[in-house]
């Protein structure tokens, strides 16, 4: 072999090499692919080729999936390229196939019905600091919330006003003022839902226009009788079933005293001994 | 007389928190599946739905108990229930029965509403699961590719419904901005036979192999689950439902650049609006003649004549 042959082996084989490399990442298809890189997604609309497909499905499914995911590839390996220490990362275009949101689109939130007063009266409102300056116990307390400052339900000690009714408890009147602009506040919140919602509503909370259900009328009805505070002395008292059916009225739940009678104890326990007996007989 | 009813507030911050986190968002999360059970399901459909779980995880929830008197097609309520109080969008319910064996309904939700929905039979015979095969398989919550193929998912409109919602059900993370290249770690392909109308689900592992330039080669080895499904019956969302699902959100539209413009070759170009030009106010070529206040020529003239004067009557 003389040396010119020697140098055109050499010189074919490289060629062959790049070619097997080249060969190795590409993919022919008679119809190109849609590549959505942003869903990391590929639609193949190429016909199945029927005569492969019923020889063998799997093995003409792994080798069309093989050549469509190079595909892939080969177009993410196409985008930037970062690296972040020690991962190589490619950006991703926005995706182009449109699917359906989970849920609608966000609204704005509705105003209040003080907020829309505010609004139009040009009222913005004041940033307040969240510490006050207590000036009986001499220390920064909270504005509003837990250990607030300057508390007027922690007096121990109120002053009777002149123009007040000496009996009167004036204790029991700064809770049921407390009591009052909770329920006023918790009222005006609801009124505002309400009016969110476009539900025609009186004053005072009456839905107008709106034909009450018999649970509504149910419902009512044991308000009015556990509200009238006479415990079945001079109305009749409303029964178990409808008391729960208004909220917050139910039954709290009641322990035994710790000195119980023996009697009862010792029939506890005979039931319960009972009951195993009975297990064992099965 | 009908009072207004009391709706309760969170009590807690982090009551607070998770309701806000189930708010309608402008960006949108991933999806999360509910894989629920009937009343009779046989060994096989237990698995399959095991299954999707780990297919879908960690966005997926599994409900373990079994769930008499649902009937999807009939009655969804008690299903869009048990999503919204889970928090799902995405559903996956199967049964096992006489009159349909081998039974699994897939649903998706928009705002807790059942859009489209899909009852496929599984073949028995041919389903093989993820535990069957024994080798390395993908970190949960991986992003996984999706390949479809067959004429049939482009040219009829049940079939078009199918993909989208395929694409919907097992994408994932949403809104990925980038991607480690070494974490593409599973892809699912979908393939439907014209002829049998038979859809072929397959999962592969992707090994990236050395090729000798930059792209690697790409292989792939089956790691289940194995499905051959057949579809029975469907309830898809009417064209208007359909879209309004897809409306966009106006905040996250990208916004119309003005008087910019990108021709067929890729060059882009600019219109520019100019204000009228005062000529007046124009630079020219300065000359010293041309110069508005220069000293008269009388004063100069008169001077010199004065010193002429002078320097004669000396």
């Amino acid at each position: 072999m003389n040396s010119n042959d020697l140098v055109k082996n050499i010189l074919k084989r490289d060629v062959d090499e790049q070619d097997k490399i080249l060969k190795s990442t590409e993919v022919i298809k008679p119809c190109p692919v849609d590549v959505d890189l942003g869903n990391l997604l590929v639609w193949d609309p190429n016909v199945i080729d029927q005569q492969a497909y019923k020889e063998n499905r799997d093995e003409y499914i792994k080798n069309t999936m093989r050549d469509n995911m190079q595909l892939l590839v080969n177009a993410l390996w196409q985008m930037p390229i970062e690296r972040h220490d020690n991962t190589v990362v490619a950006k991703l275009p926005d995706a182009k196939t449109i699917v359906p949101r989970e849920k609608p689109v966000p609204k704005p939130k509705p105003l209040t019905k003080w907020q829309k007063f505010a609004q139009s009266k040009g009222i913005v409102k004041k940033k307040k600091s969240k510490f006050v300056w207590d000036e009986t116990k001499k220390e920064w307390g909270r504005r509003y919330g837990y250990k607030k400052a300057n508390d007027e339900t922690k007096p121990w000690l109120i002053e009777v006003p002149t123009t007040a009714d000496p009996s009167e408890d004036q204790f029991a009147k700064r809770l049921a003022a407390k009591k009052e602009r909770v329920a006023k506040n918790e009222f005006q919140r609801l009124k505002n839902i309400a009016h969110s919602k476009k539900i025609n509503m009186r004053n005072d909370g009456a839905i107008i226009n709106k034909k009450s259900s018999a649970v509504d009328v149910k419902k009512a009805l044991a308000t009015a009788k556990y509200s009238d505070a006479s415990m079945g002395q001079f109305s009749e008292r409303a029964a178990v079933n409808e008391e729960q059916q208004t909220r917050g009225f139910n039954k709290k739940r009641k322990y035994e005293s710790n000195l119980g009678s023996l009697k009862s104890e010792t029939n506890k326990q005979l039931k319960i001994f009972e009951q195993m007996n009975s297990s064992t007989k099965k | 007389m009908v009072k207004l009813q009391r709706i309760q507030r969170p009590k807690t911050q982090r009551g607070k928190r998770a309701l806000k986190e189930r708010e309608p968002k402008l960006i949108e999360n991933a999806r999360s599946s509910l894989c629920i059970r009937g009343n009779k399901t046989n060994n096989i459909m237990k698995i399959l739905l095991k299954d999707i779980h780990l297919l879908k995880s960690p966005y997926s929830k599994m409900y373990q108990k079994k769930n008499p008197d649902i009937f999807p097609f009939e009655n969804t309520s008690k299903l869009e229930w048990y999503c919204q109080k889970s928090d799902c969008s995405l559903l996956a319910y199967v049964t096992h029965s006489k009159k349909r064996p081998n039974n699994l309904v897939l649903a998706r939700l928009h705002n807790h509403i059942v859009m489209d929905m899909f009852e496929f039979e599984l073949n028995s015979q041919t389903f093989r699961s993820l535990d069957d095969f024994k080798c390395v398989k993908f970190a949960p919550g991986n992003k996984p590719c999706l390949i479809f193929h067959g004429e049939l998912f482009d040219s009829e409109a049940e079939y078009k419904r199918l993909k989208c919602f395929f694409t919907d059900f097992f994408r994932g993370e949403t809104n990925m901005k980038e991607i480690d290249l070494n974490g593409l770690e599973h892809v699912i392909t979908f393939t439907l036979d014209i002829q049998t109308k038979l859809l072929t689900i397959r999962v592969f592992h992707i090994e990236l192999k050395k090729s000798g330039h930059r792209i690697p080669r790409i292989e792939l080895n089956e790691i289940g689950p194995h499905l051959d499904l057949t579809i029975r019956r469907t309830k898809l969302a009417s064209d208007d439902f359909y879209k309004k699902t897809l409306k966009r959100p106006d905040a996250i539209k990208a916004k119309k650049v003005k008087n910019v413009s990108t021709n067929e070759l890729g060059t882009k170009m600019g219109r520019i609006h100019m204000e009228k030009q005062d000529f007046n106010q124009l630079q020219t070529r300065k000359m010293k003649g041309l110069k508005r206040n220069l000293p008269t020529d009388d004063d100069q003239t008169q001077e010199k004549r004065k010193k002429i004067d002078q320097t004669n009557k000396e």
